[in-house]
């Protein structure tokens, strides 16, 4: 059984503790519902699991399949069956997209992928998530729209086919009859495989989509309840105050931002 | 040595294979492709004049594995367009010197280059829009390893009274780590109002959270640095409209990439 188990997870980013203590168990065939308020820990919780170099693990182990995750580095996670649906997929200037995914799938198979059973599996996966053809000839993400990129990240999840899937803020960027394209396709795949979800939505109308078998609210960090159905329609009907309250806990404030690079600058000579 | 190179229509191939300094007239007035292959120079200078609506594509693919200096000046007349490119993936030294002037109204020019980097490659490239209505840009790709040296000066000038003229220039340079030396110095030297011009420059290593996002993939540092670095150089491959040489360029690039990339 390739579960990916959580236990006591401490993280921090840059010397402050994001996350203080997370328990959680995803087994093949299950989708965990991942809530709470921004700048609690979603995110961080699934760039962790994933290896992102910036988070710093003090305490706690992750582990998939019954192997060391905290031992691989991100691209060997990738290969041992992990995905994570970015919530700002990066843009790749001069890697096109049909070249990436071919170069992703091939990572991780003994045998290159034949061109013909490649162009087969890229152009039946465009049509089940209605992109435009041309996107697989584009460059990476670059010049995407934030629904193209949203529905690029699923468009990869299919072609690699992990045994967990992460997918963080999915919905976010997509019109209604989007979100039921991309929910629909998610289903599919899990329905036609052993694949375990996490799934990290603010928003029930995705859940209803998605049918999340467990529900768990990241306030400060910590897991502080986990539940059903009925949980993710409470949260959207009467918000978190009821929970802070029950459970005694304060949100962080801290509001988690996407990493901006710029390079460069421009001089005028405005000497005559 | 002194050569006249008649261009005629179509596409043709001259191989540089020389001991000594060459210097090439090519003449150049109709649609032509033209592949220079260098095998071996000392010193390689190059005029062309283009004239009457001429349409002219040169590649130089400079295999060398000796220091050449180039030295090249094209005049491009009215209503002809001149697009040069420079394949150096090559491993030695080179120092180019190229000078565009664009003389008539609707003379067009691109000069662009591919560079792998490990030795010493340093370019000085300007492009004059000297009357109105002209069109003149550059397009500089590199990609910069352990112990390169990497140097492109690229001017975009436009003169007073070019009016209606464009300038634009893209220079970006890629390099692995921290034992090499890139400089681009992107400069729009513009003395006319009624004017487009732009210029854009990248000097430095792939960022941080963009090989994340490959790896994340199952890609190893390794694959996604030769990803990044086939894509930065591959263009150059479709420079000249020509199946059979787009192919064999590509395998030679990819090959050279996978070769020199991994790390």
């Amino acid at each position: 059984m390739k579960e990916l188990i959580i236990k006591n997870l401490h993280i921090e980013i840059d010397g402050k503790e994001i996350l203080k203590g997370i328990n959680l168990t995803i087994k093949p065939n299950e989708i965990h519902a991942i809530m709470g308020p921004n700048g609690n820990g979603k995110s961080t919780l699934l760039s962790a699991i994933m290896g992102h170099p910036r988070y710093v693990i003090t305490q706690g182990s992750i582990t998939f399949d019954n192997k060391n995750l905290l031992e691989m580095e991100i691209d060997e996670r990738s290969r041992a069956g992990l995905f994570m649906a970015m919530q700002y997929p990066q843009e790749i200037p001069g890697v096109t997209n049909s070249d990436f995914l071919r170069a992703a799938m091939n990572a991780r198979s003994e045998k290159p992928i034949s061109l013909f059973s490649f162009i087969k599996q890229l152009e039946s996966n465009i049509d089940a998530l209605e992109m435009r053809q041309d996107l697989a000839h584009r460059f990476l993400n670059e010049g995407f729209s934030g629904g193209e990129k949203k529905r690029n990240e699923i468009l990869q999840m299919r072609l690699l086919k992990p045994s967990i899937a992460m997918l963080d803020e999915i919905d976010s960027g997509l019109d209604v009859d989007a979100i039921k394209i991309v929910a629909n396709s998610i289903m599919e795949e899990f329905n036609q495989s052993d694949m375990g979800l996490m799934i990290v939505s603010h928003y029930e109308r995705f859940y209803e989509l998605v049918k999340p078998t467990y529900a768990h609210v990241i306030v400060d960090g910590k897991i502080v309840t986990s539940g059903s159905f009925d949980l993710i329609t409470k949260i959207d009907s009467e918000g978190y105050d009821w929970l802070y309250k029950e459970y005694n806990v304060q949100p962080s404030a801290q509001i988690e931002v996407p990493i901006m690079t710029s390079l460069g600058t421009c001089a005028i000579n405005t000497r005559n | 040595m002194n050569t006249e190179l008649i261009l005629k229509e179509g596409f043709q191939e001259y191989i540089v294979d020389t001991d000594t300094d060459i210097y090439l007239n090519i003449i150049a007035n109709k649609t032509s492709d033209l592949l220079i292959r260098i095998i071996n120079a000392k010193s390689i200078s190059i005029f062309s004049d283009i004239n009457n609506e001429g349409n002219i594509t040169i590649l130089f693919w400079n295999e060398s594995n000796n220091k050449i200096l180039f030295n090249e000046k094209y005049e491009v007349g009215s209503n002809s367009d001149l697009k040069i490119a420079y394949g150096d993936l090559n491993g030695a030294d080179i120092e180019r010197s190229t000078v565009v002037n664009l003389n008539g109204p609707n003379a067009s020019s691109l000069v662009k280059s591919a560079t792998l980097c490990k030795n010493k490659k340093h370019y000085s490239i300007l492009v004059n829009s000297r009357v109105p209505y002209t069109n003149g840009n550059i397009e500089n790709y590199s990609v910069v390893l352990d112990g390169g040296n990497y140097k492109m000066d690229a001017t975009g000038k436009i003169e007073k009274g070019a009016y209606k003229s464009e300038s634009h220039q893209t220079s970006r340079s890629l390099s692995f780590d921290e034992n090499q030396v890139s400089t681009i110095i992107p400069k729009l030297i513009i003395d006319d109002n009624d004017v487009m011009a732009s210029h854009a420059t990248s000097v430095g290593r792939v960022d941080d959270n963009q090989l994340m996002y490959m790896q994340s993939r199952g890609l190893t540092l390794s694959q996604v640095m030769s990803l990044i670095s086939t894509g930065y150089l591959l263009p150059i491959a479709d420079f000249i409209n020509n199946d059979e040489l787009r192919k064999s360029l590509r395998e030679n690039i990819e090959r050279m990439v996978e070769v020199e990339c991994s790390i």
